[in-house]
């Protein structure tokens, strides 16, 4: 059948655009995590964002710095997530919010090899710790049918993924600071 | 002072889960505002976070809530890379994408809209856009078992795309990319949202057989967002994109030449108010190399040797606390 984004501009551009975002996802969803804090909203203002860049990518200058770019549409449409959410006691303030998404810019390039460290960290869990931190992440409600399962109260389980995740976290800094996790 | 890290993990893993009260949300602005390291840590806290989701996406334990895998099928996902994550692109009509807004949320719901391993089942139409719901049509396609070696995602069977073209296709542009398709009617959840943000993900397993080198190819799964009214008697594929309140594609990326490794591609929609069905494909995609014209290819492509498993699709309403619960989720 026919390719799924034949419609709005030339190909050729789909196919830059689509290239240049897929290599980029991982870091702009990171940033939009390093201003937000919450996946699922990265992942929902990145989606608008998108659209917003795809609107503009005419603008885009090839061989320039796509993350860079990027990144100003992601944090106009945080901010706009952040407004229309006004009434969430989650929302930060807009001077903390220009704070984090400066700072996140020039951190972003840690992320990578944090990832890497995380790979290397999560492996070394127990199976049990690494299955439930799977199912928490795979499912929202799965804690609980663990929980039902396990005969356990889902408080204790989630009380046990905050432990892993801080342990992760812990093994993820010293690997990157050059000690041994 | 050296921030408490336990106290700020505990704010941010709170601030993540929706949990955070008035006054801790406060503690945490003030850290984050007034110190550096706070602020590291906590950039630190959030990729440790993206890092897990994708660990826990990108592994075979799509039922992870199962006590042990099967340790064959964690070898044969070992190929998994952690950050091959793909990206989710939205195209579609923007306006309407853009008419809903943000709700805020202190409890998600999900529910399970479709779980397809081809264990079971009618096998696949070969008719196109299939016009009702709860049946696979598209390209032609098989259901089997292992093939030349190569062994399903889960389970004992998958899907294997033949061709790139359906029974009495006459869309005039040439194809090279083979689709299963699936509607799905979401009335009953999004009547339960009650102008709460719905969210829909959807992915899939890929894998294809030993390929020429010349020849590349690219996993993907859609979401069309359709009016409830629509009818899709008739249709195609472009007159559904012309149908659709919004849609989102997400590609596994080039698929690997080795038979051992299945690939996910997954995406994720808000769903446009006036949605009442979803409409899911799975695709594989010929990738033209650079320099080469997908134009001089043929009007229809054969695939070799390309396999799909475990479609999954759920759904989410982002809700606040208090609100109802889902209805229980069908399974087909």
């Amino acid at each position: 059948m026919s390719d799924p984004s034949s419609t709005e501009p030339p190909p050729e551009r789909q196919a830059e655009f689509v290239a240049a975002l897929t290599a980029s996802y991982g870091k702009l969803h990171g940033y939009l995590m390093g201003i937000l804090g919450r996946r699922h909203d990265a992942e929902d203002v990145l989606q608008r964002a998108s659209v917003r860049m795809w609107q503009k990518f005419g603008d885009f200058a090839p061989g320039t710095n796509f993350v860079a770019w990027a990144s100003t549409f992601c944090f106009y449409e945080a901010k706009n997530f952040l407004r229309l959410t006004a009434r969430s006691p989650l929302r930060f303030d807009d001077d903390l919010l220009a704070t984090l998404a400066g700072e996140r810019l020039e951190d972003l390039p840690l992320r990578e090899r944090r990832l890497d460290a995380l790979e290397a960290c999560f492996a070394k869990l127990e199976p049990p710790d690494q299955t439930l931190i799977r199912a928490a992440y795979l499912d929202d409600d799965a804690i609980n049918t663990v929980a039902t399962r396990m005969d356990r109260a889902p408080q204790t389980l989630y009380n046990r993924l905050y432990q892993l995740r801080r342990r992760l976290a812990d093994c993820v800094q010293r690997q990157l600071s050059g000690g041994i996790s | 002072m050296k921030p408490d890290r336990r106290r700020l993990h505990h704010l941010f893993c709170a601030h993540g889960d929706g949990s955070i009260s008035p006054e801790e949300h406060a503690e945490l602005q003030d850290s984050l505002r007034n110190d550096a390291e706070a602020r590291r840590l906590w950039f630190l806290h959030q990729d440790v976070d993206a890092g897990l989701q994708e660990l826990a996406t990108n592994s075979p334990l799509a039922d992870a809530v199962a006590p042990s895998p099967h340790p064959e099928t964690a070898r044969r996902f070992a190929g998994s890379h952690l950050m091959t994550a793909a990206a989710a692109l939205v195209l579609g009509f923007f306006s309407a994408s853009f008419g809903f807004g943000f709700a805020g949320r202190s409890l998600d719901r999900t529910a399970t809209l479709l779980h397809e391993g081809f264990e079971s089942g009618p096998a696949p139409l070969a008719t196109g856009v299939p016009p009702t719901p709860d049946q696979w049509s598209g390209d032609y396609s098989e259901i089997v078992r292992q093939f030349d070696g190569l062994r399903p995602g889960e389970g004992l069977r998958m899907a294997r795309l033949l061709r790139s073209d359906y029974e009495g296709r006459i869309e005039p542009r040439p194809s090279r990319q083979g689709d299963l398709m699936r509607l799905i009617d979401v009335r009953p959840y999004l009547s339960e949202a009650k102008g709460a943000d719905v969210v829909m993900t959807l992915s899939a397993l890929f894998n294809a057989g030993p390929l020429p080198n010349s020849e590349h190819y690219n996993g993907m799964v859609t979401i069309y967002a359709l009016g409830a009214e629509t009818d899709l008697r008739g249709a195609t594929e472009d007159s559904v994109k012309k149908d659709a309140l919004a849609f989102s594609v997400g590609f596994s990326g080039e698929t690997d030449r080795d038979p051992e490794t299945w690939q996910t591609a997954s995406t994720r929609l808000l769903l446009p108010p006036g949605a009442g069905k979803v409409m899911v494909k799975v695709s594989f995609c010929r990738m033209p190399l650079g320099g080469q014209s997908a134009s001089s290819w043929p009007a229809a492509h054969a695939f070799t040797g390309h396999f799909v498993d475990e479609v999954r699709a759920s759904i989410r309403i982002r809700e606040s606390a208090g609100h109802a619960s889902l209805p229980s989720p069908s399974r087909p």
